[in-house]
Protein backbone atom coordinates (compact mmCIF):
# COMPACT_ATOMS: atom_id res chain seq x y z
CA UNK A 1 0.00 0.00 0.00
CA UNK A 2 1.32 3.28 -0.71
CA UNK A 3 2.39 5.60 1.99
CA UNK A 4 -0.05 8.39 1.04
CA UNK A 5 -3.00 6.25 0.65
CA UNK A 6 -1.99 4.97 4.19
CA UNK A 7 -1.79 8.13 5.63
CA UNK A 8 -4.77 9.75 4.22
CA UNK A 9 -7.22 7.23 4.52
CA UNK A 10 -6.26 4.40 6.36
CA UNK A 11 -4.74 6.46 9.47
CA UNK A 12 -7.63 8.79 9.97
CA UNK A 13 -10.62 6.10 9.41
CA UNK A 14 -8.74 3.76 12.01
CA UNK A 15 -8.58 7.00 14.58
CA UNK A 16 -12.28 8.28 13.68
CA UNK A 17 -13.18 3.98 14.48
CA UNK A 18 -11.28 4.24 17.46
CA UNK A 19 -12.79 7.40 18.88
CA UNK A 20 -16.73 5.72 18.00
CA UNK A 21 -15.49 3.12 19.99
CA UNK A 22 -14.05 4.18 23.04
CA UNK A 23 -13.86 7.71 23.19
CA UNK A 24 -17.28 9.38 22.94
CA UNK A 25 -19.10 7.30 25.34
CA UNK A 26 -16.39 8.58 28.26
CA UNK A 27 -17.86 11.41 30.34
CA UNK A 28 -16.93 12.96 33.89
CA UNK A 29 -18.15 11.09 36.54
CA UNK A 30 -21.71 12.48 37.92
CA UNK A 31 -22.25 12.51 41.67
CA UNK A 32 -25.21 14.29 42.83
CA UNK A 33 -24.07 16.38 45.96
CA UNK A 34 -26.33 17.06 49.04
CA UNK A 35 -29.78 17.35 46.92
CA UNK A 36 -32.17 18.72 49.03
CA UNK A 37 -34.35 15.81 50.16
CA UNK A 38 -38.02 17.37 49.38
CA UNK A 39 -40.95 15.25 50.96
CA UNK A 40 -45.01 15.89 52.15
CA UNK A 41 -44.91 16.28 55.45
CA UNK A 42 -42.45 16.93 58.48
CA UNK A 43 -42.96 13.82 60.33
CA UNK A 44 -40.55 11.21 59.10
CA UNK A 45 -37.58 9.85 60.63
CA UNK A 46 -34.26 8.28 58.78
CA UNK A 47 -35.76 5.18 58.92
CA UNK A 48 -38.61 6.30 56.89
CA UNK A 49 -35.68 7.91 54.18
CA UNK A 50 -33.88 4.75 54.20
CA UNK A 51 -37.30 2.88 53.09
CA UNK A 52 -37.98 5.07 50.41
CA UNK A 53 -34.66 5.51 49.20
CA UNK A 54 -34.20 1.87 49.08
CA UNK A 55 -36.97 1.21 47.47
CA UNK A 56 -36.37 3.75 44.58
CA UNK A 57 -33.66 1.93 44.07
CA UNK A 58 -34.97 -1.71 44.06
CA UNK A 59 -37.97 -0.76 41.51
CA UNK A 60 -34.96 0.09 38.97
CA UNK A 61 -32.92 -3.07 39.64
CA UNK A 62 -30.01 -1.89 41.90
CA UNK A 63 -29.76 -4.01 44.90
CA UNK A 64 -29.68 -1.94 48.05
CA UNK A 65 -28.00 -2.80 50.89
CA UNK A 66 -28.10 -0.01 54.06
CA UNK A 67 -24.61 -0.24 55.92
CA UNK A 68 -25.64 2.29 58.76
CA UNK A 69 -28.05 4.63 59.16
CA UNK A 70 -28.06 7.34 56.85
CA UNK A 71 -25.45 5.09 54.05
CA UNK A 72 -27.14 2.89 51.37
CA UNK A 73 -24.69 0.85 49.44
CA UNK A 74 -26.33 0.69 45.80
CA UNK A 75 -24.81 -2.24 42.88
CA UNK A 76 -26.61 -2.04 39.74
CA UNK A 77 -25.35 -5.09 37.26
CA UNK A 78 -26.15 -4.99 33.56
CA UNK A 79 -24.59 -7.64 31.57
CA UNK A 80 -21.12 -7.93 32.85
CA UNK A 81 -21.27 -3.90 33.57
CA UNK A 82 -21.50 -3.23 37.55
CA UNK A 83 -21.69 0.09 38.94
CA UNK A 84 -21.31 0.62 42.66
CA UNK A 85 -22.47 3.81 44.38
CA UNK A 86 -22.37 5.50 48.29
CA UNK A 87 -25.90 6.88 48.95
CA UNK A 88 -25.08 8.99 51.94
CA UNK A 89 -28.42 10.89 53.46
CA UNK A 90 -29.42 13.31 56.21
CA UNK A 91 -33.10 14.53 57.04
CA UNK A 92 -32.14 17.23 54.86
CA UNK A 93 -29.60 16.32 52.35
CA UNK A 94 -28.78 13.15 50.22
CA UNK A 95 -25.57 12.67 47.77
CA UNK A 96 -25.35 9.51 45.42
CA UNK A 97 -21.15 9.34 45.26
CA UNK A 98 -19.06 6.87 42.66
CA UNK A 99 -18.16 3.68 45.01
CA UNK A 100 -16.70 1.31 42.21
CA UNK A 101 -17.21 0.01 39.24
CA UNK A 102 -16.26 -2.86 36.52
CA UNK A 103 -16.35 -2.91 32.78
CA UNK A 104 -17.23 0.92 32.81
CA UNK A 105 -14.04 2.11 31.51
CA UNK A 106 -13.44 4.03 34.77
CA UNK A 107 -10.30 5.73 34.58
CA UNK A 108 -10.06 8.35 37.18
CA UNK A 109 -12.62 11.12 37.27
CA UNK A 110 -14.28 9.53 33.45
CA UNK A 111 -16.51 6.44 33.82
CA UNK A 112 -18.74 5.02 30.68
CA UNK A 113 -21.84 7.15 29.67
CA UNK A 114 -23.78 4.99 30.96
CA UNK A 115 -23.12 4.53 34.15
CA UNK A 116 -24.00 8.26 34.62
CA UNK A 117 -27.29 7.93 33.11
CA UNK A 118 -27.66 4.94 35.76
CA UNK A 119 -27.25 7.71 38.48
CA UNK A 120 -29.51 10.28 37.23
CA UNK A 121 -32.34 7.65 36.68
CA UNK A 122 -31.66 6.33 40.38
CA UNK A 123 -31.75 10.53 41.50
CA UNK A 124 -35.22 11.53 40.06
CA UNK A 125 -36.64 7.82 41.08
CA UNK A 126 -35.11 9.27 44.75
CA UNK A 127 -36.53 12.25 44.10
CA UNK A 128 -40.18 10.81 43.52
CA UNK A 129 -40.36 8.54 46.20
CA UNK A 130 -39.08 11.24 48.70
CA UNK A 131 -41.62 13.52 47.57
CA UNK A 132 -44.33 11.34 48.35
CA UNK A 133 -43.21 10.12 51.51
CA UNK B 1 -26.93 19.72 -6.16
CA UNK B 2 -29.82 19.02 -7.37
CA UNK B 3 -32.40 21.77 -7.25
CA UNK B 4 -35.04 19.33 -6.22
CA UNK B 5 -33.10 18.17 -3.57
CA UNK B 6 -32.27 21.26 -2.28
CA UNK B 7 -36.16 22.71 -2.89
CA UNK B 8 -37.51 19.51 -1.54
CA UNK B 9 -36.01 17.82 0.79
CA UNK B 10 -34.03 19.68 2.59
CA UNK B 11 -36.98 22.19 4.16
CA UNK B 12 -38.90 18.99 4.77
CA UNK B 13 -35.94 17.23 6.69
CA UNK B 14 -35.99 20.60 8.63
CA UNK B 15 -39.31 20.99 9.39
CA UNK B 16 -39.35 17.35 10.25
CA UNK B 17 -36.16 18.16 12.91
CA UNK B 18 -38.31 21.12 14.17
CA UNK B 19 -41.16 19.05 14.87
CA UNK B 20 -38.91 16.30 16.49
CA UNK B 21 -37.34 18.32 18.58
CA UNK B 22 -38.91 21.66 19.85
CA UNK B 23 -40.93 19.71 22.06
CA UNK B 24 -42.06 22.22 24.37
CA UNK B 25 -46.09 23.04 24.81
CA UNK B 26 -47.53 24.57 27.49
CA UNK B 27 -48.58 23.33 30.23
CA UNK B 28 -51.30 21.50 30.84
CA UNK B 29 -53.06 21.44 33.83
CA UNK B 30 -56.47 20.62 34.42
CA UNK B 31 -59.25 22.55 36.04
CA UNK B 32 -62.06 22.20 38.42
CA UNK B 33 -62.71 18.99 36.37
CA UNK B 34 -65.92 17.81 37.47
CA UNK B 35 -66.79 14.58 39.39
CA UNK B 36 -69.24 12.16 37.59
CA UNK B 37 -70.07 9.90 40.01
CA UNK B 38 -71.89 6.93 39.83
CA UNK B 39 -73.75 7.33 43.26
CA UNK B 40 -74.17 10.29 45.21
CA UNK B 41 -73.51 7.65 48.45
CA UNK B 42 -69.40 9.01 48.89
CA UNK B 43 -66.77 11.11 50.89
CA UNK B 44 -64.04 12.63 50.62
CA UNK B 45 -61.87 10.14 51.84
CA UNK B 46 -63.61 7.35 49.08
CA UNK B 47 -62.11 10.15 46.45
CA UNK B 48 -58.63 9.80 47.70
CA UNK B 49 -58.64 6.28 47.62
CA UNK B 50 -60.23 6.15 44.17
CA UNK B 51 -57.28 9.03 42.53
CA UNK B 52 -54.47 6.66 44.97
CA UNK B 53 -55.81 3.41 43.45
CA UNK B 54 -55.16 5.00 39.96
CA UNK B 55 -51.69 6.03 41.04
CA UNK B 56 -51.10 2.17 41.50
CA UNK B 57 -52.34 1.10 38.72
CA UNK B 58 -50.05 3.66 36.50
CA UNK B 59 -46.86 3.96 38.31
CA UNK B 60 -47.58 7.39 39.53
CA UNK B 61 -46.26 7.51 43.59
CA UNK B 62 -49.34 9.29 45.38
CA UNK B 63 -48.97 10.41 48.73
CA UNK B 64 -52.57 12.68 50.75
CA UNK B 65 -50.76 15.61 52.25
CA UNK B 66 -54.27 16.76 53.55
CA UNK B 67 -58.06 16.02 53.21
CA UNK B 68 -58.38 16.68 49.28
CA UNK B 69 -54.89 17.39 48.70
CA UNK B 70 -52.70 14.60 47.06
CA UNK B 71 -48.68 15.16 45.54
CA UNK B 72 -48.27 12.81 42.98
CA UNK B 73 -44.35 12.31 41.18
CA UNK B 74 -43.53 10.06 38.34
CA UNK B 75 -39.83 9.43 36.91
CA UNK B 76 -39.13 7.76 34.35
CA UNK B 77 -35.23 7.62 32.60
CA UNK B 78 -33.85 10.99 33.79
CA UNK B 79 -37.13 12.69 33.98
CA UNK B 80 -39.32 13.55 37.19
CA UNK B 81 -42.81 15.47 37.47
CA UNK B 82 -44.16 15.98 40.65
CA UNK B 83 -47.81 17.23 40.79
CA UNK B 84 -50.85 18.32 42.94
CA UNK B 85 -54.13 16.92 42.64
CA UNK B 86 -56.71 18.92 44.76
CA UNK B 87 -60.28 18.02 45.06
CA UNK B 88 -63.34 18.35 46.59
CA UNK B 89 -67.13 16.05 46.81
CA UNK B 90 -67.76 18.03 42.98
CA UNK B 91 -64.27 18.83 41.63
CA UNK B 92 -60.41 17.89 40.85
CA UNK B 93 -57.69 19.63 39.59
CA UNK B 94 -54.42 18.44 38.39
CA UNK B 95 -51.58 21.25 38.34
CA UNK B 96 -48.16 21.17 38.00
CA UNK B 97 -45.30 21.67 40.87
CA UNK B 98 -42.29 20.64 40.02
CA UNK B 99 -40.16 18.49 36.93
CA UNK B 100 -36.50 17.52 36.47
CA UNK B 101 -35.48 17.93 32.87
CA UNK B 102 -38.42 18.20 31.28
CA UNK B 103 -37.72 21.78 29.83
CA UNK B 104 -40.31 23.65 32.20
CA UNK B 105 -39.84 27.34 31.39
CA UNK B 106 -42.38 28.65 33.69
CA UNK B 107 -45.16 28.05 31.17
CA UNK B 108 -44.22 25.82 28.20
CA UNK B 109 -42.68 22.04 29.15
CA UNK B 110 -41.80 19.25 27.05
CA UNK B 111 -44.21 17.79 25.45
CA UNK B 112 -44.38 13.78 27.29
CA UNK B 113 -45.08 15.63 30.74
CA UNK B 114 -48.01 16.81 28.69
CA UNK B 115 -49.47 13.21 27.30
CA UNK B 116 -48.70 11.63 30.49
CA UNK B 117 -51.23 13.83 32.56
CA UNK B 118 -53.57 13.52 29.81
CA UNK B 119 -53.35 9.57 30.27
CA UNK B 120 -53.71 10.24 33.90
CA UNK B 121 -56.34 12.07 33.68
CA UNK B 122 -58.08 9.89 31.81
CA UNK B 123 -57.66 7.10 34.25
CA UNK B 124 -58.69 9.53 37.27
CA UNK B 125 -62.18 9.92 35.03
CA UNK B 126 -62.70 6.60 34.73
CA UNK B 127 -61.59 5.61 38.32
CA UNK B 128 -63.96 8.46 39.74
CA UNK B 129 -66.82 7.48 37.19
CA UNK B 130 -67.19 4.30 39.20
CA UNK B 131 -67.45 6.08 42.69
Amino acid sequence: MPVATLLKVVVPSALAMLLMACGVALRTIHNVQDAPVNVSSPAYDLSDLTKAIRWAGIELGWKMQEEVPGHIVGTFVKGRHVAIVDITYTREEYSINYRGSRYLNYRGDRIHKNYNAWVRYLAVAIDANLITL
Amino acid sequence: MNPKLSKMIIPSALAFLLIACAGGSPVKNVDNAPINASSPDYDLSDVSKAIRRVGIGTGWKMKERAPGNIVGALSWRSHLAVIAITFTLDEYSISYEDSTNLRYDGHSIHRNYNSRIEKLNDAINEQLMAL
